[in-house]
C-alpha cells in the first residue's frame, strides 16, 4: 500500500514539475517574443537611419561639391600627362647614392633616412597638437 | 436491422413507428454504440446476472473511449513532432524572410557603376485627417496653414470639412513640421509613415535615373523602365554610369554652353568593348527631387530622345562604307573642284580646296563634294543597307522609354543619298551615333548599348558590320582629322584622340537656318586600341571673339572633348602614351597617300 502511495506522490510531483515547467517555458517564450519585437523595431530604425546616412553621404560626395572643397582647401591640381611615368623610367637618385657610397647594407640606408627624418616628422606629427594644420582635409565644424 | 429501420424511416414514416414498436416488443434495446445489439437479454440474466452484464458494457465503452482518445493524442503527438522537429528548418527560413520583409516594401536603390547612390527611398511622415473627428475645422485649418505654408487655408478648410474618413492634407512632411503638428494636439489628424524617393545627385543624373510620382511609381528614366524590378528586388540597381565622368561631361558642356550662349547640349561617353554608357548628359537638366516644377525643355533627353541631323560626323560612315565595300582604297580620291548640282540644290565645300583630294584629305578638310562622290559610287541601296546595319535607321534598343525615332527620307532618292553622306537629311539620336561609331572603331562589331552595368562574364549581343581592316583604317583616318584637320582642338596630349567634327544647320519651318547650328565632335580614344567613344554636341552656339566668330564643331565641341578626355583619362586608368611614335606611323599613311596623289593631282588638272 505504501508503495502505491509513494507512486502516487511521485506522479503528483512529476505533474507539478511538468506544469511549472510548461508555464515557465510559456513565460520565457513571451518574454523572448517581446524582446524580439523590440530588437526588430530597433533594427528597422537602424536600417532607416543607415538609409538616411547613406543618402546624406552620397549627397555630400557630389563631384561638384568635392571639387569645390578641394579647390578651396587643397593645393591639388588636376594630374598632368607628364606626371605619369613608368617606375623603370625614374632615374636613380645620384645624390643619395653618393652619400651611402661607402656603406654596404640596407641598414645603413635606413639609418641614414632616420637620422634626417626627425625634424620633419616632429613638425607635422601629432606631438604638437597646438599647431594648426594649414590645410584642413575636410570642412568640419571644428575648423570653421 | 438498424439499416432496415432507417431505410423504412426515410421511405415511410408510419412504418418506422410500427418497427419501433416491434423492437420494443422483442425487448432488444437500441444502444447508440451498437456493439451490444445482438446480446440475448434473457440468456445473460440467467447465466451471469445483470451486474456482470453492466460491467461488460462499461468495459467495452471504456475501451472504445480510450481508443478514440489515444488516436487523438497520437495525432497531436505526431503533429508536435512534425512541427518542432521536421518543420524546424522551414521555420528558420520563414524567420529569415520575415526579418527581410520590411526591406522588401522599400523601393530599392539605384546606384552608379561604383555603388554611389543615385536614388534611394527615405522614410517620411504624411499627414492625413479623419474629417469626422476634427472638432473645430476652422481653428485646425488656421493653425495648420501656419505650419504648412504651401497649402492655402481655404483648401485645408475644405478638406477638413469634407466629412470624409480619410483625406490627405500634406504628403512627406519635414520632421520639424511633423513635431509642430503633433504638438497642436488636434484630434482627427494622423500621420502615416511613407517612403519618399530622394536623388542625392540631383540634376547630374536626372535624365538617366528619372523620377517617380508621389506614390513612388516610376514616371521617367530607369525609374520608369525598371519600375517593377525596383519594387520587387532588394538589391540595388547598378547603372553603367560613372558619376565622376558624368560630372566632368556636364561641367565641360555647361561651360561651353555659357561661353557660346548656346540653348542646350548633349554628351555621351560610350564603352566600345561592352556597350556600356558611362556618361549621358543632356543640358539643360532638372532636379528630379522637384520634377513637377521642371520645364519640358529641361526634361527632354537630348541624348536619347532628341534626333538631330549630325552633319559632317556622318562622313565617317560614308568613308567606312566605301572602304569596306571595296569601292575605294585608302589612297584613292576625287576631284573636288566642281560643286555638285542636283535639282535645285548645289553641294559645295565649306572651305573649298579646288583640287583632287585623297580619302584621308576628304575627311581632314571635311569635303562635302568628295564624300558625295564616294556615296554615289557606292549607290543608294548600299548606303541604306550599311546605315541600317549600323542601327541608324531604327530606334535604338535601350533601357529607357525616352528613345527617339530616327527621321529618314520618305523616299530614298539620289539626292537623299548625297545629303545623307555628309549627315543632312537623316536625323539620329546621339545614342545611335555613339553606338554605331563604337562599331567603326572597336574592330567592326556593333554591340548592344546598355545603361545597366554588365558583369565581366556576360556575353554581349554583337553583330559584325565592317572588317577589322576597315576599322583600323577608320581609326587612322580619325586620328589624321585630329592631327591635321578640323578636330585639332580635341587633341588631348597622350590620350590619342581620334575623331570628326560636325556642324549642321538646323531646320526651321522646312528651311535650313544659317545661324542656328548643331556643333558637335565625335571622338574615340585611345585611337590605337579604343576604349571609349566620346560625343559632345552644343545646340545653337554663337560665335565669339576668341573663335573669330566661328561656332563650328571644331571650335566649340572639340575643346570640350579634349578637356573631358584629359580629365577622365586618369580616372578610368588609361595610361598616357608617347603619341609621337604612333602618330608618325599614322602620318606616314598620309605622306604615302599624298605622294601617290601627286600624279593624280597633275592628271586631273
Amino acid at each position: 500500500m505504501s508503495m502505491n502511495k509513494l507512486a502516487l506522490f511521485a506522479w503528483l510531483a512529476a505533474c507539478a514539475v511538468t506544469i511549472w515547467f510548461a508555464f515557465h517555458i510559456k513565460y520565457k517564450v513571451q518574454e523572448s517574443k517581446a524582446e524580439l519585437g523590440i530588437a526588430r523595431a530597433e533594427m528597422q530604425q537602424d536600417r532607416e537611419a543607415i538609409r538616411v546616412l547613406e543618402a546624406e553621404w552620397s549627397f555630400l560626395n557630389q563631384p561638384s561639391h568635392l571639387a569645390d572643397l578641394a579647390e578651396r582647401h587643397l593645393d591639388f591640381a588636376p594630374m598632368l600627362v607628364e606626371q605619369v611615368v613608368h617606375l623603370g623610367d625614374i632615374p636613380a637618385r645620384e645624390v643619395q647614392a653618393n652619400q651611402v657610397q661607402d656603406s654596404d647594407g640596407l641598414e645603413d640606408i635606413i639609418e641614414d633616412i632616420l637620422r634626417n627624418a626627425p625634424e620633419n616628422s616632429k613638425q607635422d606629427g601629432k606631438t604638437q597638437p597646438g599647431s594648426a594644420r594649414n590645410v584642413p582635409l575636410m570642412r568640419t565644424g571644428a575648423t570653421q | 436491422m438498424t439499416l432496415y429501420a432507417n431505410d423504412s424511416d426515410r421511405l415511410e414514416p408510419r412504418a418506422s413507428v410500427e418497427n419501433a414498436q416491434e423492437t420494443e416488443q422483442m425487448g432488444t434495446p437500441c444502444h447508440p454504440c451498437g456493439l451490444d445489439r445482438h446480446i440475448d437479454h434473457s440468456a445473460y440474466t440467467v447465466l451471469d446476472g445483470t451486474v456482470k452484464q453492466a460491467l461488460e458494457i462499461g468495459k467495452t465503452r471504456l475501451i472504445a473511449t480510450g481508443l478514440v482518445l489515444s488516436v487523438a493524442f497520437f495525432a497531436i503527438g505526431v503533429r508536435l513532432v512534425d512541427l518542432t522537429l521536421l518543420q524546424g528548418k522551414t521555420g528558420a527560413v520563414t524567420h529569415q524572410t520575415a526579418a527581410k520583409a520590411p526591406g522588401q516594401t522599400v523601393r530599392s536603390d539605384i546606384t552608379d557603376r561604383n555603388g554611389v547612390i543615385l536614388a534611394t527611398s527615405l522614410p517620411t511622415a504624411s499627414l492625413f485627417a479623419d474629417a469626422r473627428l476634427v472638432p473645430d475645422a476652422e481653428f485646425a485649418a488656421r493653425e495648420l496653414q501656419k505650419i504648412l505654408p504651401s497649402k492655402s487655408r481655404a483648401e485645408l478648410l475644405a478638406k477638413l470639412k469634407s466629412g470624409k474618413q480619410f483625406v490627405w492634407l500634406q504628403r512627406h512632411l519635414t520632421p520639424r513640421q511633423q513635431s509642430q503638428i503633433n504638438s497642436l494636439g488636434i484630434p482627427g489628424l494622423n500621420f502615416r509613415r511613407e517612403q519618399r524617393r530622394f536623388y542625392p545627385h540631383g540634376a547630374l543624373t536626372a535624365h538617366a535615373v528619372g523620377f517617380t510620382s508621389i506614390d513612388n511609381q516610376g514616371l521617367a528614366g530607369v525609374e520608369q523602365s525598371f519600375d517593377e524590378v525596383l519594387n520587387s528586388t532588394a538589391d540595388p540597381l547598378k547603372l553603367s554610369l560613372d558619376v565622376r565622368v558624368q560630372h566632368i561631361m556636364a561641367e565641360e558642356l555647361s561651360a561651353a554652353m555659357t561661353e557660346f550662349s548656346a540653348i542646350g547640349a548633349a554628351g555621351m561617353v560610350y564603352d566600345v568593348q561592352n556597350g556600356e554608357v558611362v556618361a549621358m548628359v543632356s543640358l539643360p537638366s532638372y532636379d528630379p527631387n522637384h520634377a513637377g516644377s521642371a520645364v519640358d525643355d529641361a526634361r527632354f533627353n537630348r541624348a536619347t530622345l532628341g534626333v538631330y541631323e549630325m552633319g559632317s560626323v556622318f562622313k565617317l560612315f560614308t568613308a567606312a562604307m566605301a572602304l569596306d565595300e571595296g569601292i575605294v582604297n585608302i589612297d584613292d580620291g576625287y576631284d573636288t573642284s566642281d560643286p555638285i548640282r542636283v535639282g535645285r540644290f548645289t553641294i559645295r565645300d565649306y572651305k573649298p580646296k579646288n583640287r583632287w583630294l585623297s580619302i584621308p584629305e576628304i575627311l581632314i578638310y571635311s569635303s562635302n563634294i568628295g564624300t558625295v562622290h564616294m556615296a554615289m559610287e557606292a549607290g543608294t541601296s548600299k548606303q541604306k543597307a550599311f546605315l541600317s546595319n549600323l542601327g541608324l535607321t531604327r530606334p535604338a534598343h535601350f533601357e529607357l522609354s525616352e528613345i527617339g525615332r530616327p527621321t529618314l527620307p520618305s523616299r530614298w532618292r539620289d539626292v537623299n543619298t548625297m545629303t545623307i553622306s555628309f549627315g543632312h537629311g537623316i536625323a539620329v539620336s546621339p545614342l545611335q551615333l555613339v553606338r554605331a561609331t563604337g562599331a567603326l572603331v572597336n574592330g567592326g562589331e556593333l554591340k548592344q548599348a546598355s545603361l545597366i552595368k554588365r558583369s565581366a562574364d556576360e556575353t554581349i549581343p554583337a553583330t559584325r558590320v565592317i572588317s577589322e581592316k576597315t576599322s583600323q583604317q577608320i581609326r587612322r583616318l580619325m586620328r589624321l582629322v585630329v592631327l591635321h584637320g578640323t578636330g585639332r582642338k580635341a587633341n588631348a596630349e597622350g590620350f590619342m584622340v581620334g575623331g570628326k567634327s560636325g556642324t549642321a544647320e538646323k531646320i526651321r519651318n522646312g528651311r535650313y537656318v544659317k545661324n542656328a547650328r548643331m556643333s558637335s565632335f565625335l571622338g574615340a580614344f585611345p585611337i590605337t586600341d579604343p576604349r571609349y567613344v566620346v560625343f559632345a554636341m552644343i545646340d545653337e552656339p554663337k560665335g565669339i571673339k576668341r573663335t573669330h566668330g566661328f561656332a563650328t564643331g571644331g571650335w566649340v565641341a572639340a575643346p570640350v572633348v579634349k578637356r573631358l578626355v584629359e580629365r577622365m583619362g586618369p580616372l578610368v586608368s588609361i595610361e598616357p602614351i608617347e603619341d609621337h611614335i604612333a602618330d608618325e606611323r599614322i602620318d606616314q599613311l598620309l605622306i604615302d597617300v599624298t605622294a601617290r596623289a601627286g600624279g593624280q593631282n597633275l592628271a586631273s588638272q
